[in-house]
């Protein structure tokens, strides 16, 4: 395959400006044409300075690609609302109130399947065991019961 | 009532509330600097204070990255919230090892893309990521002249507006927001190579569309 001349110097216009792309990437913000590193950015033999000073497209190309990243890196951003902020701190709240709802279903579920067991089938009225069998229902109710209750309180104080 | 004797009690009452003071503002600047997994960290413990500094310092990236991908600041406030909702569902599986900024950015990308396609109805999301309203990369030629280039914000701004999404997604995040190339493959779930790929692309449409002569209307 032959390579012409104008294949050729497109080639290392393309691989120079492959470079001097990665960088400005590299250098990012403050980057300004004629930069230090271009002179030590070396393809075949030949600066990436000495190229651009040479060579009309590439200087084009690189003045036009860094006004627009320049420009782009002083885009106006724009201030959130504390309205919004507040509005994102409620639904988190919000939110923690639905998963304690949640979780107190699941436990006031779970009593209550406890007690009907111990109810119908725990021979409750009948002995010791029985009233044993009570006494650790209701304790049981009466941990669970504080494990929900304490949670949002403290929730509440740090919102 | 109050003799010489008596002012001691009120006068350690006052010192004591004061010294309350300090630490509640020493606690609150000591929050406020902590690490980002530190944060997520308290967050699941149950500390919401955590989370809304969390919230407080990456709303307004959020925002922006929101708003560049739907340009309407009513969808970018919604949307804002939904991310910091889902991030917040979503922080007992995050992986503390990694960083959460590309996480949250994920999420928020995510979000506006999703909402974006549900407004446009049955448009897949990559139709949707690839739909171009006009560009193509230019031919060297049609840049490569000796001509005045100045480039407004505004006209960067309209610019990027006529960009596929999928590549003013890589370009706000690198050249707006100055993430890194590794943040952004996270981001936009690809390869290094792809998003150099990407913004390869989408520099040389911009460069095209801002060179393109303006019409001005009468």
């Amino acid at each position: 395959m032959v390579i012409t001349m104008d294949e050729s110097k497109h080639n290392k216009c393309d691989q120079i400006r492959e470079q001097l792309i990665e960088l400005v990437d590299r250098e990012s913000i403050g980057v300004t044409p004629g930069n230090s590193g271009m002179e030590t950015l070396l393809v075949d033999g030949e600066s990436a300075k000495e190229h651009v000073e040479n060579c009309s497209a590439c200087r084009i190309w690189k003045d036009q690609t860094l006004e627009m990243i320049d420009v782009a890196h002083s885009l106006p951003q724009f201030d959130v609302s504390e309205s919004l902020t507040q509005s994102i701190l409620r639904g988190v709240e919000q939110e923690d109130r639905v998963k304690q709802h949640r979780l107190a279903w699941v436990v006031y579920g779970s009593a209550l399947s406890l007690f009907l067991y111990v109810l119908l089938f725990g021979d409750a009225y009948e002995s010791v065991w029985g009233i044993g069998s009570w006494i650790v229902g209701l304790g049981t109710m009466i941990v669970l019961k504080m494990i929900v209750t304490e949670h949002p309180k403290k929730e509440r104080q740090v919102i | 009532m109050l003799g010489s004797g008596s002012l001691w009690p009120q006068r350690k009452l006052t010192q004591t509330w004061t010294m309350g003071q300090v630490n509640n503002q020493r606690n609150a600047t000591e929050i406020t600097i902590l690490a980002d997994a530190d944060l997520v960290g308290k967050t699941r413990s149950g500390d919401n204070k955590a989370f809304e500094v969390l919230v407080r310092r990456y709303q307004k990236l959020v925002y922006n990255v929101i708003y560049q991908m739907t340009r309407n600041h009513e969808s970018a406030s919604d949307l804002t919230q939904d991310t910091f909702l889902k991030s917040y569902r979503a922080l007992p599986g995050f992986d503390t090892t990694k960083s959460f900024k590309p996480w949250l950015l994920k999420i928020a990308t995510n979000t506006s893309l999703n909402s974006i396609r549900d407004r446009k109805g049955q448009q897949s999301l990559d139709e949707l990521l690839e739909a171009n309203p006009q560009a193509e990369p230019a031919s060297a030629q049609d840049l490569e002249q000796e001509v005045e280039w100045r480039v407004s914000q505004h006209q960067l701004f309209e610019a990027l507006g006529q960009l596929p999404m999928q590549q003013r997604r890589v370009f706000v995040l690198r050249y707006q927001h100055d993430l890194p190339y590794e943040e952004i493959a996270d981001v936009s779930e690809l390869s290094v190579s792809s998003v150099k790929s990407l913004l390869f692309r989408a520099r040389e449409n911009l460069r095209k569309i801002l060179s393109e002569p303006v019409v001005i209307s009468k």
